[in-house]
């Protein structure tokens, strides 16, 4: 009962119906059971996917993955701001291409892929669209009924719902291989026992954020113009922007003349929390994926901050933040 | 004593020696920070993720940092392996490739943990940096310089490993475990109630975790085998008496796996790598009295040291013995022990001891 209404209240947000709407048990799960369900519902029409190099490491490692077992993936190369050639993305389709999988909103640049030409020349062909979403809901308007999109992965604790839940959104019509087997729950398209407390956690969550989207974007649009001004005074700091749409919410900089580990570790003792990649690669200290995607060498891929910001973000803290930010550089820079 | 104000850096690798070294760093007052490098990948080396390996491994990271929350002191992990493949790995492989065996221990600790980590902390306005070897930091009273003693715990010492560092990083160097014995830093691991008192012996090269270096040098360098043909096995006299494999799978004093049928125990005097040749022969034909030694590092003035009685050991499990030392020329100075000793390893460290203080060392060229 409560299960339905919390799978109806997030079907309505979403422009979807309720029939839609997949629970999971986060983004990662989303995106690993979009791409190898979708992936192999259409092994009868051909064994090729086209995805692009920035993607999240949840959708990397599952396209390796459908690799290993005999798919071919066009990893579709970005220019140096993340920008796809949508031109690109068509001569990369083949008769066989039975897959098209694209991230909305980079969770480390912030940009904005173009989604709907995207699904639309897939659309076009009778090839499903994914969308991995995570970083869109909430902070993008989102009305699958009007986009040309087959599957989007939705994850709960981006939202304000605790970890350990997520939505799959898979358009009505769209085959998808089961991969947890065992049970009738959810279309028997992925077995077990849901998670109640988190679908409620998770519906409320994309409720509140979806109907106050207007004033949260405006929130973020304040914040991150107060903070491009601020970095863009700062001395060594490259923003890394373009004239394309981002997320107000991600804000992604490059410091040059100074040894990155040692400004994060700086940036960490003065209490500033941000990172230099996702986490979901913390511990390898590798330099993102995403940035050395774009061609940024290890040095500066290593010494690039991405700031997020949050709801509860302040100008105030901006203001702090870009002081110690400045601090710092000045403390540690280097002669070229 | 330690003034709260001084910032330490304690290098963690997630075992028992470091994380105790930690604790009293901070019990001593000091503003503490525990910082874990990697240097490797596991899957780098050749090992298969989910296997167990004895060092930089997410495990032994996350150990380092749960004793640093435990301590509530701060914890970093820093990626230094560009640095530890341009140099260490990079060395170890052409040392082999060279006849020579290489101790990569040691040019790590003088040039990454010491020299390029120094740097490093330098933009976090570190004082000290500290480790979890058994060795003291102390005064040579003659000269007034910082040298290195030998660790309380004469089994566990690990002064050997350290004679390259240069003056001015051990200035800034701290060895809070070198008046205790590996069984009190287990007693107060425990005692402190440590999630890593129990933690293995790490004894072989990090990222040899197998201790094969030949399968690690077959498996990730394959050109070392291209580039390294048989070549003949000559005795005492030069005559030819079987075939070698390649000069890199030998190692001065080796016995085993010679794969020759002379009748009597021989041992690897020489690799000649110019000649592709190695010379087999008796113990007593690997004994030498002198010996070439170059890259030194002096801890205090070699005035002090040259023509000196000091004693000197020239492995890491080998006593050290009386021995002198003088300029040969250029970099090169020349070691002449009392007494001939056996299997003299060119590649491996030879350090100079005044008594139980490390004064320099160097690298053993040639005989």
């Amino acid at each position: 009962m409560h299960l339905d209404q919390a799978r109806r209240s997030i079907a309505s947000n979403l422009g979807a119906r309720p029939g839609e709407i997949l629970f999971t048990s986060g983004g990662t799960e989303s995106n690993n059971l979009a791409l190898k369900g979708l992936a192999q519902a259409g092994r009868g029409r051909g064994n090729h996917i086209i995805s692009c190099s920035t993607e999240h490491p949840s959708v990397v490692e599952s396209l390796k993955s459908l690799e290993q077992s005999g798919y071919e993936v066009s990893t579709l190369p970005l220019d140096r701001f993340g920008q796809l050639d949508l031109s690109e993305v068509e001569a990369a389709i083949r008769p066989t291409t039975i897959l098209i999988s694209f991230m909305w909103v980079n969770n480390e640049t912030g940009l904005i892929h173009p989604v709907e030409a995207l699904g639309e020349l897939a659309r076009t062909r009778g090839i499903p669209f994914h969308s991995d979403a995570v970083q869109a809901v909430g902070h993008l308007p989102i009305d699958l009924s009007e986009l040309p999109i087959d599957a989007l992965s939705i994850s709960g604790h981006k939202l304000g719902a605790p970890a350990g839940i997520g939505v799959l959104y898979l358009r009505k019509g769209t085959a998808l291989a089961v991969q947890s087997h065992g049970g009738s729950q959810e279309n028997s398209l992925r077995g077990g026992t849901q998670n109640l407390l988190g679908a409620l956690a998770i519906a409320k969550a994309m409720k509140i954020q979806c109907e106050s989207l207007d004033s949260h974007s405006a929130h973020f649009k304040k914040l991150s113009q107060l903070l491009l001004k601020k970095l863009g005074y700062m001395p060594h700091v490259h923003i890394n922007r373009t004239e394309a749409d981002y997320s107000p919410h991600i804000v992604n900089c490059s410091v040059g003349h100074v040894d990155g580990e040692a400004m994060f570790i700086r940036l960490d003792l003065d209490q500033v929390a941000v990172s230099n990649g996702s986490a979901c690669t913390s511990g390898s200290q590798a330099p993102s994926h995403v940035l050395t995607a774009l061609g940024f060498d290890k040095a500066r891929a290593q010494a690039s901050i991405r700031i997020s910001l949050g709801l509860t973000t302040t100008p105030q803290e901006i203001e702090l933040f870009s002081e110690k930010l400045e601090q710092i550089i000045r403390s540690i820079e280097r002669e070229p | 004593m330690a003034p709260k104000n001084k910032k330490v850096v304690i290098a963690m690798s997630g075992g028992v020696d470091s994380s105790l070294a930690a604790r009293l760093l901070v019990e001593q007052g000091y503003d503490v920070m525990g910082v874990t490098l990697k240097l490797w990948g596991y899957i780098d080396t050749g090992g298969k993720p989910g296997h167990e390996s004895n060092c930089c491994s997410l495990d032994d990271i996350n150990n380092a940092k749960a004793e640093c929350a435990a301590l509530g002191i701060p914890h970093y992990t820093l990626d230094m392996s560009a640095e530890f493949k341009e140099i260490v790995m990079a060395n170890f492989v052409s040392e082999y490739k060279a006849g020579r065996t290489p101790n990569p221990c040691v040019l790590c600790n003088t040039e990454i943990k010491w020299h390029q980590l120094l740097d490093k902390l330098d933009d976090l306005g570190v004082d000290y940096l500290a480790t979890g070897h058994y060795a003291r930091k102390v005064k040579h009273s003659e000269t007034g310089k910082w040298v290195i003693e030998r660790g309380h715990d004469l089994h566990k010492d690990q002064s050997y490993v350290l004679w390259g560092i240069r003056p001015e990083d051990l200035e800034r160097t701290l060895f809070p475990l070198g008046e205790l014995s590996k069984q009190e830093v287990r007693q107060l691991a425990a005692a402190a109630n440590m999630a890593t008192a129990e933690t293995p012996e790490s004894m072989e090269i990090c990222f040899v975790p197998d201790n094969d270096y030949r399968r690690f040098l077959n498996e990730q360098h394959p050109e070392i085998a291209a580039s390294a043909p048989p070549g003949n096995f000559v005795d005492k006299d030069g005559t030819v008496i079987g075939e070698h494999q390649g000069i890199y799978n030998y190692t001065v004093g080796q016995r085993k796996g010679l794969g020759l049928a002379t009748g009597e125990r021989v041992f690897v005097n020489k690799i000649d790598a110019e000649t592709n040749t190695i010379h087999v022969g008796s113990k007593q034909d690997a004994e030498s009295k002198t010996f070439l030694v170059n890259g030194c590092n002096w801890l205090i003035p070699e005035s002090h040291v040259l023509g000196v009685d000091v004693t000197v050991q020239i492995r890491y499990n080998h006593r050290a013995k009386p021995a002198k030392i003088r300029h040969e020329q250029d970099q090169d100075y020349r070691v002449t022990f009392e007494n001939p000793e056996n299997a003299i390893t060119p590649g491996q460290s030879a350090v100079f001891f005044l008594g139980d203080q490390v004064v320099g060392g160097g690298i053993i060229k040639s005989m």
